[in-house]
């Protein structure tokens, strides 16, 4: 989900908002923030094939939708329905679009030209590709078709803003240093296409010291607020026609640059945000200003209700907030990938993609010093974790302020992923680098994790990796380090003091032993799966532990190889161990310690399976004169032969294995989870594309009611005063009435009678007052009907309880008949659990011996 | 949204390990020893179960009730014709049982001191005489090797406990069960007697000459001492040996239990008193005295803590409780019992389902150096900081805030020689505790950056410098010797294990390493930097 590229747009109602993602666009309530509609779901089915930019109501049906795309086209939606009504093809990728009710035929585009000039190309890269900084070119389009349907009105460069006035006469537009308006409605010259940049009398060209980076226009007065790069707000009065030098009110507060302004529909308040992450609310009588302070990332577009009472705020790390404009609390919060959103060269994704044993969600770098934790099926944000807690700054000066780094993360694996492991830290050059190893025990009351350990500088190096031992059982669980300082440390949970009278002993982490051979450095290290032996890569060397009595116990060279190994990992339940170099990869098989197989491959990632002995790796084939290849390979590790191959097109950036559980019971291939190019997550393999559109329709289908459901429980009153005891009294009522009369229902259903008498009852008061017969017409009947309903009740009562005995005296006699039976069924179902339980003890033994064999064969 | 503020968090180091544990802190209370001198070696001390929790002490002919308040004597009986033993105040504290070494039982009043009741039959030196948990009766047992129960209303013997074959010289009644009487003897055994029966029920081997026995209150097991061996014996289990433990030098003379009957003291001849957990029988502290013990008690309030010596010192300790305690302490007693009204209307006063409840917000303080930070005046909050005596960790924390902030610059600049003094001291205070070296090291490199151009205008930043740099450079000459003495070492480690390969264990220093692997040896090369560019 990319939710805050582009402003959001509420619906008239105030009850959804439209938002931009990528080639859709998400139809979101604001009362439970959930999606309740997607509309342009696929190009196949006529969605755009681009990012959506500029989406708007169409003026004259507000319930239909205008999206406009790089792909140079706009479309007409009824987002109601989510049926595409019309396209309209322009040619070139349209980057802001604006319309007015007065000329709801002439739909103003900003369209973007390629620039040939290569510096516009690395700026484009910078900027993370979220604005066009080509040379943009206003235009008028006409949805008739007429004989010249585009009408070039002006040109600049990089356009920042596009608006238009509330009586549909000026039209703005900024770019870089100039500020443009052009004066629409002053005579036809329009249509004629005889407009020039230079009439003065329709286009007027303002210069600010500054570059401006946002725009709003009064919605009442002859007022344009500009945004520029120093933070500075100007407000531009009496322009226009014959006005070379506007009048100008400027207001500073903002340090960075203006990201975005919003009035209120009254014109009152003017609303700006900005990188500081504080939420200013101007209130331009008087000059008062509100803050909204700590907003947890950077203010990228703030959209304002129509009927004044949400804001909804677009923040950097790609969520929405809708704030309530009367108490400035949050009403909504959507929250989408973060990581996706981050700057990438200064916060990449170290941690990989962890999957989170408790519930199987996916975890990893949120924003710097954070952790994200999200749940890649429903496409949901579970919750955030500061792993660097602190206060978002923002910088002073031109310098960024070096954020902290979460480097790796681990979870125990014990089903309920009681502990996890952290390792985070900052080093901004100049002082003393921070490095930090974090344990965190998972607190069931507040459902998080929750600080138990940390540890200080535990190594005088960067930490090259973090693994827990996956044994079983209620021994003290184990985490090991490797460090670039040439150690790998053991540390273990231990009990400082002990308890007394009632209060439990202190837990804390704490080493147990340091380890290094001779004095290379380890890059990498596994533990077997039953946690008896300790694998770490020194170099091209594979050292083998035991980590609890800390003895060598092997050591594994790589034939003829002088590469560093990279990546190492045990497979469950199998004598294998598998590493990669750079360019090979090598499957070991411990009970011979010799190499099994190898495979001169170039492996990106390595990932063991959590559920079987297969291991995944990607790699990327560059043979020459032909685009790289991408591709993921799944192995068995006795056998060099993949068992199955994806390809994709471009890098993947991270991968593991999904646990799903409906996979594994449907005996499938394990779906895989991978990170593309563009930061978002995709499944392959694992439920079909159809079951997961179904899925995703079902939970549409749901959020649409409730959605329905809030927005009916609203009202004036509720809103001033909040719920009320006799509304929640009332909605009581309400469903316990529905219960019953669905009992009802369903008795008589299943009786096969029909009483009519509900049949009767039910559109009576369904209907609106106004449409029903009169009072005194009705009253004759209504009385009727109620008379003779307690009759009719007591007689169904009576023949109830009979059917009832009748039943109880059924169900002795089966009982009695079936008791032998059940017995001999126990004694099948015993001969079962004994099966499975050999078969158990046959597993475990395997890699449990693992170590025996090991001392065995060194012995030897 | 718009989260609160977050106030600076302050880091916490582990505790080093040390003899300092939480348990050694709380005995370690119990202050100020009062020594009086008796005339003889005080054989006994009992406390009184009633407040204001008096104690009877007996040595040569004498019991003495010392106020626990005072520490006075408050009534001193010697109406004994021969020595003195086990002088035992009542559980409502209103009589004394006492026997001596003619044979003679007497049972006086407290308040009067008057002989209420004497009982003759021992023809031996009566070393234990006991009240029973039954109040109209009495225990005692005596040299002549018998065990018996009076009855006090009618002065006569109820029961008549023969079997042992030597001197008995400790028993006890059982608080659960006053028909169960325990016995130890100088035949090393430990026996069990039930009245009912009238006879021996359950015999224990000690291995040694039994001094003292106790019980736990709900009766199922029993702690024997004598020479110097303790022995927990299991009576569900039939007298199972359940813990042997000899950690005195000495015989042990004395046992009693705290309040809670989790803890154990015991004292010895060996000088020492040990205090041990009766979970696992281990030592958890233990007191030393300048003679033998000859008895130990502690108050049932857990705040006196008195032994007795052989050369006739008795030695008083009193632990000042803290008022949380106390509440604590009465809102234990005071947790509902069955059959009390508190407990008859135990949560009622709890909200309903349709009440609403309103909860009130407090209103968080902010510390002042946490007001600055959040205005971003972070010169000011680090003199707030240092001027309000922190501890030297909260002033670490915020610089090294600051530096997250990217403000140490900022906070650091446009000083003058007394504003710039505090933050000067602290460094020349702080700079070689290990813990803060590191970030230390650089505020001192960015203070130097800053103020050389100025040094020399002000005597007392001069002045301040010049320890700095002194202090510096004992460091890095400290840091040299470690090292040598690290290289030499590890020369004869490496003698010893040929291989290049190895692991330390860090059983011992595990929770040093917890806060800093090297906290021994801070990099001396980091160290280095400053003294270079102070010189």
């Amino acid at each position: 989900m990319r939710l805050s590229d582009y402003p959001v747009v509420f619906t008239t109602d105030s009850n959804y908002f439209f938002s931009c993602d990528a080639k859709s666009i998400r139809i979101i309530s604001v009362e439970t923030g959930q999606v309740v509609r997607i509309l342009s779901t696929s190009p196949e089915e006529g969605g755009h094939s681009s990012t959506v930019t500029c989406v708007m109501l169409n003026p004259k049906n507000l319930l239909q939708l205008y999206s406009a795309s790089m792909d140079g086209t706009i479309k007409l939606w009824d987002f109601n329905d989510a049926i595409l009504l019309k396209t309209f093809e322009i040619g070139t990728p349209i980057t802001n679009m604006v319309m007015h009710e007065s000329a709801p035929n002439d739909i103003y585009l900003v369209v973007t030209k390629k620039s040939t000039k290569r510096f516009h190309k690395k700026q484009y890269k910078k900027s993370g590709g979220l604005v066009a900084k080509e040379n943009s070119i206003l235009v008028r389009y006409s949805i008739k078709p007429t004989r010249k349907r585009m009408i070039r009105l002006l040109s600049s460069r990089s356009c920042s803003g596009l608006s238009i006035s509330s009586d549909g006469e000026y039209l703005v537009m900024t770019g870089r240093y100039k500020l443009h308006v052009i004066h629409i409605a002053a005579g036809d010259g329009i249509e004629q296409g005889n407009v020039t940049e230079h009439d003065e009398s329709r286009f007027r060209t303002y210069l600010t010291p500054d570059r401006i980076t946002a725009l709003a226009f009064h919605p009442t007065e002859g007022c344009i607020a500009t945004g520029d790069e120093r933070g500075r707000i100007n407000l531009w009065y009496c322009f226009g026609k014959n006005v070379d030098r506007p009048v100008t009110t400027s207001m500073h507060w903002h340090a960075h640059k203006v990201a975005d302004l919003a009035f209120t529909s009254d014109g009152t308040y003017l609303l700006s945000g900005g990188e500081e992450s504080v939420l200013v609310i101007w209130q331009l009588g008087t000059g008062h200003k509100q803050f909204l302070p700590r907003l947890g990332s950077e203010i990228k577009h703030i959209t304002v209700s129509p009927d004044d009472a949400f804001y909804a705020m677009g923040h950097q790390d790609n969520s929405v907030n809708v704030i309530r404009a009367v108490d400035l609390k949050i009403k909504t919060a959507v929250q989408g990938l973060k990581f996706s959103h981050t700057d990438h060269l200064s916060n990449p994704l170290l941690t990989g993609l962890v999957i989170e044993p408790r519930n199987g969600h996916v975890v990893l770098n949120g924003l710097p010093g954070t952790l994200q934790f999200y749940d890649p099926i429903k496409d949901q944000h579970i919750m955030e974790l500061e792993v660097f807690p602190r206060n978002k700054v923002s910088r002073t000066y031109e310098k960024d302020i070096v954020a902290p780094r979460v480097m790796h993360v681990a979870f125990s694996n014990d089903k309920a992923g009681r502990w996890m492991v952290t390792v985070d830290g900052r080093d901004d050059k100049e002082t003393t680098p921070e490095l930090y190893i974090k344990f965190w025990e998972y607190d069931d009351d507040s459902n998080t994790y929750v600080l138990n350990t940390r540890v200080d500088s535990p190594h005088t190096k960067e930490i090259t990796s973090c693994i827990f031992n996956p044994r079983q059982g209620n021994q003290a669980p184990m985490v090991v380090t490797t460090s670039l300082d040439g150690t790998f440390k053991v540390w273990e949970l231990t009990h400082q003091g002990e308890a007394r009278r009632g209060v439990e002993a202190e837990r804390a982490w704490s080493c147990r032993s340091t380890g290094f051979y001779r004095d290379m450095l380890p890059r990498c290290a596994g533990f077997a799966s039953d946690g008896s032996l300790l694998a770490v890569a020194y170099g091209q060397i594979i050292t083998l532990w035991n980590p609890y009595l800390n003895t060598l116990q092997g050591v594994l060279t790589q034939p003829p190889e002088n590469r560093v190994i990279h990546h190492i990992t045990f497979l469950k339940n199998s004598p294998f161990l598998i590493a990669a170099t750079s360019d090979h990869l090598y499957s070991w098989n411990l009970l011979t310690c010799s190499v099994w197989w190898s495979y001169q491959l170039k492996v990106d990632h390595l990932v063991a399976s959590q559920t079987n002995s297969n291991f995944m790796v990607t790699c990327t084939d560059r043979a020459q004169g032909v685009a790289p290849q991408h591709r993921i390979l799944v192995f068995k590790p006795t056998d060099p032969k993949p068992v199955r191959i994806e390809k994709t097109d471009k890098k993947v950036r991270a991968i593991t294995f999904m646990p799903d559980a409906s996979a594994a019971a449907k005996n499938a291939v394990e779906p895989v989870l991978i990170m593309n190019h563009g930061y978002a997550f995709e499944v392959l393999g694992g439920r079909t594309v159809e079951e997961l559109k179904a899925e995703a329709e079902e939970a549409a289908e749901k959020a649409r009611a409730a959605a329905l459901d809030a927005e009916s429980k609203k009202s004036l009153m509720s809103d001033i005063f909040g719920k009320t005891a006799a509304a929640d009294a009332a909605a009581k009522v309400d469903k316990e009435k529905k219960d019953k009369k669905q009992q009802q229902q369903d008795t008589v259903a299943s009786r096969g009678m029909v009483s009519k008498k509900h049949m009767v009852r039910n559109p009576l008061f369904d209907a609106p007052s106004h449409v029903m017969a009169p009072v005194s017409s009705l009253f004759e009947a209504f009385m009727g009907q109620l008379l003779t309903q307690g009759k009719a009740a007591k007689e169904e009562a009576k023949a109830r309880k009979k059917a009832l005995k009748q039943q109880k005296q059924q169900e002795e006699e089966a009982q009695t008949e079936g008791k032998s039976a059940e017995t001999a069924i126990d004694i099948d179902m015993d001969d079962d659990v004994e099966i499975v339980s050999v078969k158990e003890g046959e597993d475990d033994a395997i890699p449990s011996s693992l170590a025996k064999i090991f001392s065995a064969r060194l012995a030897l | 949204m718009s989260s609160d503020f977050k106030s600076l968090t302050v880091k916490k180091y582990p505790r080093l390990p040390g003899r300092k544990t939480a348990e050694s802190r709380y005995w370690r209370k119990f202050k100020a020893p009062i020594v009086v001198k008796e005339f003889a070696a005080v054989s006994s001390i009992h406390f009184s179960e009633t407040s204001p929790y008096d104690f009877a002490v007996t040595a040569s002919t004498r019991v003495q009730i010392y106020s626990s308040k005072t520490h006075q004597v408050k009534k001193t009986i010697s109406r004994f014709k021969d020595v003195a033993y086990s002088g035992t105040i009542r559980n409502d504290g209103r009589l004394v049982v006492a026997g001596d070494a003619t044979g003679l039982i007497q049972i006086f009043d407290v308040g009067s001191r008057a002989i209420l009741r004497t009982f003759r039959d021992h023809r031996h030196p009566v070393h234990v005489a006991k009240f029973s948990s039954d109040k109209t009766q009495i225990l005692s047992a005596s040299d002549d090797k018998t065990v018996r129960i009076w009855d006090m209303p009618s002065e006569t013997p109820l029961t008549i406990f023969t079997g042992h074959e030597d001197y008995i010289r400790a028993g006890m009644v059982s608080h659960d069960n006053p028909h169960l009487v325990l016995s130890g003897s100088y035949d090393q055994t430990v026996k069990l007697w039930d009245m009912r029966t009238q006879g021996c029920v359950m015999t224990m081997n000690h291995g040694a000459p039994v001094e003292c026995v106790d019980m736990f209150p709900d009766g199922g097991v029993v702690v024997s001492a004598g020479g110097p061996h303790l022995k927990v014996f299991d009576l569900l289990a039939g007298g199972r040996p359940m813990h042997s433990l000899s950690n005195h030098q000495k015989t042990v003379t004395s046992m009693c239990f705290d309040h809670s009957y989790s803890r154990l003291l015991t004292g010895s001849l060996d000088h020492h008193v040990k205090v041990y957990n009766v979970q696992d029988y281990s030592v958890v502290h233990s007191v030393k005295y300048p003679a033998p013990v000859m008895s130990v008690a502690l108050s049932p309030d857990d705040t006196h803590l008195v032994a007795g010596m052989a050369g006739g010192l008795l030695s008083i300790r009193q632990r000042v409780v803290k008022s949380a305690e106390v509440q604590t302490r009465r809102a234990q007693d005071e947790q509902a019992h069955g059959g009390s009204y508190k407990y008859f209307v135990r949560g009622q006063k709890t909200a309903g389902e349709g009440d609403f409840i309103v909860e009130s917000q407090k209103k968080r303080r902010l510390r002042e150096y946490d007001r600055y930070l959040k205005v971003f005046q972070y010169g000011n909050a680090l003199d707030a900081c240092l001027r309000t005596n922190q501890p030297a960790v909260t002033t670490v924390s915020l610089i090294q805030e600051l530096i997250h902030r990217d403000g140490l610059r900022q906070a650091l600049s446009g000083r003058d020689d007394i504003s710039l003094e505090p933050l000067a001291q602290f460094l020349v205070r702080n700079i070689n505790n290990p813990r803060y070296t590191a970030l230390l090291v650089d505020v001192t490199t960015v203070m130097i950056d800053m103020y050389t151009a100025v040094l020399g205008q002000s005597p007392l930043i001069d002045e301040l410098f010049m320890r700095l740099r002194a202090k510096v450079r004992q460091e890095i000459a400290f840091q040299k010797q470690l090292f040598s003495v690290i290289g030499s070492m590890e020369m004869l480690f490496a003698k010893s294990t040929s291989t290049s390969v190895g692991v330390a264990f860090h059983n011992e220093l595990a929770s040093t390493s917890n806060t800093n692997s090297s906290s021994i040896a801070p990099k001396p090369s980091t160290t280095a930097s400053p003294a270079s560019t102070i010189e």
